[in-house]
């Protein structure tokens, strides 16, 4: 006869106690046969500075670090759940590039986040790219790492968003190069979270090519995804920067015209660069005044100084616009005035057509009443 | 004076002059029109723009028709000197605000013209020659700025927005009820379709135009 487990402190159930214990040996093997499966990758993986070089004759790190593996939200993966086509060890081929789609699709059992990103990037610019067999076009490890992959919310991972910016850079390097002197790349290395970095304005797994019209950074809808920040008064607010510009653009022919399609018509970026944006006050800035003629004779052959005398992004309703606020402000006192002058005429004028009738009336001797 | 049917009527506007009047109706429709939807951005700039445009010629041709009248017209010179401002306006018109409050007395008896319509007719005139000038400068686009800096361009801007409010406010909606309201007119004073308008209404409105050529006092 088998004999009961004696009570636990505390007063959890025998029948509970032998869950807990049976579940212990069940994590425990399956543990070893885990580690049993991976310990035989690692005998040559998990060794310091094993690589191989291709034929390409570029050497190709092949170390991996266990612990770090553990440390991601992979950590209950074995290296051939990814690494598929592995079936023999050692391994005779270079094992084709893993694929993430194996696990991350909508309707997956395999625990993986269910969404339908995988499909977005097919449609990206980089999906294509790499559907197209361009060598250069980066898949999901590119970005997201390989075996330390972390939620974007981690700031060790890939993908949080400080480190974003290095990231892309790895391939656009000479943008990367370009956003960190901006004021955008500037403020993100000192800590500033609001500040932009390249999936704010480009998307995540939905980039796309300029030229497309579908893309964030399309010319015609550029000015939408810098209102993302620019318009929002809360965020402007602690930088001391204009929340108008967004609606001072919207207003001026720029902004109209390319509202309604015309593409040529300056957009936000068309002045202020899209990467390397700096201050006005910085005289390397396209805006700053001193460089605004060559910025502004890029679609108007022969701007000239003229260009720089007064504000671009004006708001006649703000006192900082100077004399166009005070000449708007009279405008206005004089309509208002206007206005209670014609209401003040409308009724003196019924008044005294009410007035007239009355007198009429009395003046026939007969009350309404007796005329009806 | 004639008689039309069972009415009376006097001769209040010649048909050269209603059809000044009708060009002018119709531009200044098409540019309050147009202007709105540029302003509000309610349609593509480029047709809004160009009819806008072409609203604006018409305007400054109908604006040169008219001064070529002064000119060469004997009437249209009588009635543009009837539309010359006169002190004795000023005391007519506060004479006839106390009157319509109080009722005492007589009302003030106008000339051909009321100092509300001179008021009026100064105003287009004021208002559209401004909106003509900043209008051809809107017009040339940036060209301007080899000549004017930024700031004055935006201040012909300011200026054409907000003269196009008030010219709004001024002429049609006070115009309107002037000529479809006020002084007995409703359902409306005919006088821009016909030229004529009741004799009796004008003789009420005009008490003081004893002679139709004598015209600017108010007496």
């Amino acid at each position: 006869m088998m004999r009961r487990l004696p009570d636990i402190a505390g007063g959890i159930p025998r029948r509970g106690a032998s869950v807990l214990v049976l579940g212990l040996v069940a994590l425990f093997v399956a543990g070893a046969v885990w580690g049993q499966e991976d310990t035989r990758c690692l005998d040559c993986h998990g060794k310091p500075g094993f690589k191989k070089v291709l034929p390409s004759g570029r050497t190709l790190d092949l170390f991996v670090e266990p612990t770090l593996l553990r440390l991601s939200v992979h950590k209950d993966k074995h290296c051939v759940d990814c690494h598929a086509d592995v079936n023999e060890v050692p391994h005779k081929e270079i094992p084709q590039k893993v694929n993430c789609r194996k696990c991350h699709y909508q309707g997956n059992t395999e625990g993986a986040p269910q969404t339908g990103r995988y499909l977005e990037f097919d449609n990206s610019v980089h999906g294509k790219a790499l559907k197209a067999g361009n060598p250069k076009a980066p898949a999901c490890q590119d970005c997201h790492g390989d075996h330390f992959i972390l939620p974007g919310s981690d700031p060790r991972s890939n993908v949080s968003r400080s480190n974003i910016p290095q990231v892309c850079g790895g391939c656009h390097l000479q943008i990367y190069g370009q956003y960190r002197e901006s004021i955008h790349g500037k403020a993100m290395a000192s800590g500033v979270k609001d500040a932009p970095v390249c999936t704010d304005c480009h998307g995540e797994h939905t980039i796309a090519r300029p030229e497309d019209r579908t893309s964030s950074v399309n010319p015609g809808r550029v000015a939408n995804t810098c209102a993302k920040c620019h318009a929002k008064v809360v965020i402007m607010k602690k930088y001391g920067i204009n929340s108008e510009q967004v609606a001072t653009y919207e207003e001026s022919f720029h902004g109209i015209a390319n509202e309604f399609g015309v593409l040529k018509a300056a957009n936000c970026a068309s002045c202020h660069t899209a990467h390397d944006i700096l201050p006005p006050d910085d005289p390397r800035s396209t805006v700053n005044p001193k460089n605004i003629p060559k910025t502004c004779g890029k679609c108007h052959p022969g701007a000239n100084a003229n260009f720089a005398k007064g504000r671009i992004h004006i708001d006649a309703k703000d006192p900082s616009a100077g004399i166009v606020y005070w000449v708007a402000l009279g405008f206005k006192v004089l309509t208002v005035s206007t206005l209670l002058g014609l209401f003040l005429h409308i009724g003196l004028d019924l008044f005294r057509q009410i007035r007239t009738r009355k007198e009429k009336d009395g003046g026939n001797g007969k009350t309404g009443e007796e005329r009806s | 004076m004639k008689k039309t049917g069972s009415e009376e009527t006097v001769e209040r506007m010649s048909s050269w002059q209603r059809v000044e009047h009708g060009l002018l109706m119709l531009w200044v429709l098409l540019l309050v029109a147009t202007g709105l939807a540029r302003h509000y951005n309610l349609a593509a700039p480029d047709g809004i723009i160009a009819t806008h445009k072409l609203a604006a010629i018409g305007l400054i041709a109908t604006g040169l028709i008219h001064l070529a009248g002064i000119i060469l017209s004997k009437r249209h010179k009588e009635d543009f000197r009837g539309l010359a401002f006169h002190c004795s306006d000023c005391r007519c018109a506060w004479r006839g605000i106390a009157n319509e409050i109080t009722g005492r007395g007589e009302p003030p008896a106008y000339g051909r013209f009321t100092p509300m319509q001179k008021l009026q007719y100064w105003g287009i005139v004021a208002g559209c020659s401004l909106m003509a000038i900043s209008g051809a400068v809107l017009w040339s686009g940036p060209n301007t700025l080899a000549f004017l800096p930024l700031w004055g361009r935006n201040l012909v801007l300011t200026i054409h927005s907000n003269q196009a409010q008030l010219i709004f406010v001024l002429l049609i909606l006070w115009h309107l009820y002037d000529v479809h309201v006020a002084g007995g007119n409703f359902p409306m004073n005919p006088a821009w379709l016909t030229g004529k308008m009741k004799s009796s209404i004008y003789n009420t409105q005009h008490r003081g135009n004893g002679n139709d050529r004598e015209e600017g006092k108010a007496v």
